[in-house]
């Protein structure tokens, strides 16, 4: 394997490892948001969180580009402030991942702390525990494989994202060629054996995850 | 200690409306299932909100909808044992009491703990887990639980309902056994009326949302309001 794929192996799991962080604990929090709390406006949360799941990750892309750019509504006081936008850096990789692989995170969590029985909460609190003690050694606790199954999906998730990383941080070599756009470059360059390598990897990367992730779910439930 | 519970809720299909007192005593709530029982002692514990009436125990208001109290359920103070024991499965034995245990130096958390595994007979099992223990000692487990904190009142829902009849009478005397070392009130839901006369003082007996009687399980037996009461006791 030459050197510029070896940088985007890489930057891959640079990127899919820095989302991954960044998905477990926002999303930990929504999971119970949406687990636990009632209030206005929750099923509009619940599409909002799961739209990158069905929505063409191109679309996700736009959106991204719209807000993050240097004009958009987040992206343009970014700009102003810094002198920096986040487009094509691997960074804008790393934005791009973390909505995309987000709804994973939030499904799986969320079933996992609905499985915690409600009465085991009451109890804790009966107890003098506050909320946020209770999540921490209660709910948490107890909804771990389906967190660990989640985050482990996100990451295979981050691991392949492409359309929307394409959107956002482009196609550069050497800055934001991630191991799936590189795919991309190497097959329509006709060169496939580059090609095979990196997607023989891949598959067999994203098995173990969703090996992970399966034996994980599995004990939910035990 | 005194109680004095007076309640309103209504839910759909479904109104409470009680209202009872009792001075450091055990009070049997007493009937047939979904008569109101469950939600009388989840209204005292703060985990369902009355719409109306008040819960106070000993100087404390719980709750007080004419002035607008509304005790916190962990402010309040209160063990509470339910029928399948609730006991986190993750925790073991001697985790499990601790966690009924928020304040206070680690050596004195420690032997409180320690102490109560003693007086709930639980010796050679606090490094076990949930799953390791039979029906009785899990129950036994989620007494100490309730009670290490030193709690104010007691609650107990159904909480040996799911025992076979020669555990359950140990139980009955772990409760005597607590009885003369705490001197709180205890508030009992249970529909077995051998346990009402084994353990408790006073009885209320609720039908439909309502305390239709209410006095010593003697009483009962013997001046029964009416028949439902009478078939409560099986005398109908």
């Amino acid at each position: 394997m030459d050197s510029s794929a070896l940088f985007s192996i890489r930057l891959s799991v640079q990127v899919a490892l820095t989302a991954t962080c960044l998905v477990v604990p926002v999303g930990i929090f929504f999971s119970y948001v949406l687990a636990r709390k009632n209030f206005r406006g929750k099923d509009l949360l619940d599409i909002m969180l799961t739209l990158p799941l069905v929505l063409p990750p191109t679309v996700t892309g736009y959106y991204l580009v719209v807000l993050f750019g240097r004009n958009g509504p987040l992206g343009g006081p970014i700009y102003d402030l810094t002198g920096w936008t986040i487009m094509f850096t691997w960074q804008a990789a790393v934005l791009a991942s973390f909505v995309v692989s987000m709804p994973l995170m939030v499904k799986t969590g969320r079933a996992a702390i609905e499985t915690v029985d409600p009465q085991l909460i009451d109890v804790s609190s009966t107890l003098g525990h506050s909320e946020v003690n209770t999540v921490f050694k209660v709910i948490l606790p107890l909804a771990r494989n389906g967190l660990i199954a989640g985050a482990s999906l996100s990451f295979a998730r981050a691991m392949g994202e492409f359309g929307a990383t394409l959107m956002l941080a482009g196609n550069i070599p050497g800055r934001t060629d991630t191991a799936p756009l590189s795919i991309y470059s190497y097959a329509s360059n006709g060169d496939w054996s580059s090609a095979n390598g990196m997607v023989l990897l891949f598959t067999i990367v994203s098995g173990i995850f969703l090996y992970i992730s399966i034996r994980s779910s599995d004990r939910i439930f035990r | 200690m005194s109680v004095e519970v007076r309640i309103i809720k209504q839910v759909p299909g479904f109104t409470l409306d009680v209202n009872w007192n009792m001075i450091d005593e055990v009070l049997a709530l007493f009937g047939f299932s979904g008569s109101g029982k469950t939600m009388t002692l989840q209204s005292i514990a703060g985990l369902i909100k009355p719409d109306a009436g008040f819960i106070r125990v000993g100087d404390r208001h719980f709750f007080d909808s004419a002035s607008k109290i509304d005790v916190r359920t962990r402010e309040r103070r209160i063990g509470y044992v339910l029928q399948d024991s609730a006991l986190f499965p993750h925790m073991s034995v001697r985790s499990n009491i601790a966690y009924g245990l928020i304040r206070g130096e680690r050596p004195e958390r420690a032997q409180r703990v320690k102490e109560m595994i003693r007086l709930l007979k639980l010796n050679g099992f606090d490094k076990a887990f949930p799953h390791e223990l039979s029906g009785g000692q899990k129950q036994r487990v989620a007494l100490a639980r309730a009670l290490v904190g030193k709690p104010d009142i007691l609650l107990l829902d159904e909480p040996f309902s799911a025992l076979d009849r020669p555990i359950r009478n140990k139980m009955h005397e772990v409760i005597h056994g607590i009885r003369s070392k705490f001197s709180i009130p205890m508030v009992l839901v249970t529909h077995d009326f051998h346990e009402v006369e084994k353990l408790a003082d006073k009885v209320v007996v609720y039908s439909d949302g309502r305390a239709i009687q209410t006095g010593s399980p003697a009483e009962l037996q013997k001046n029964p309001s009416g028949d439902l009461v009478k078939k409560l006791l099986g005398i109908g």
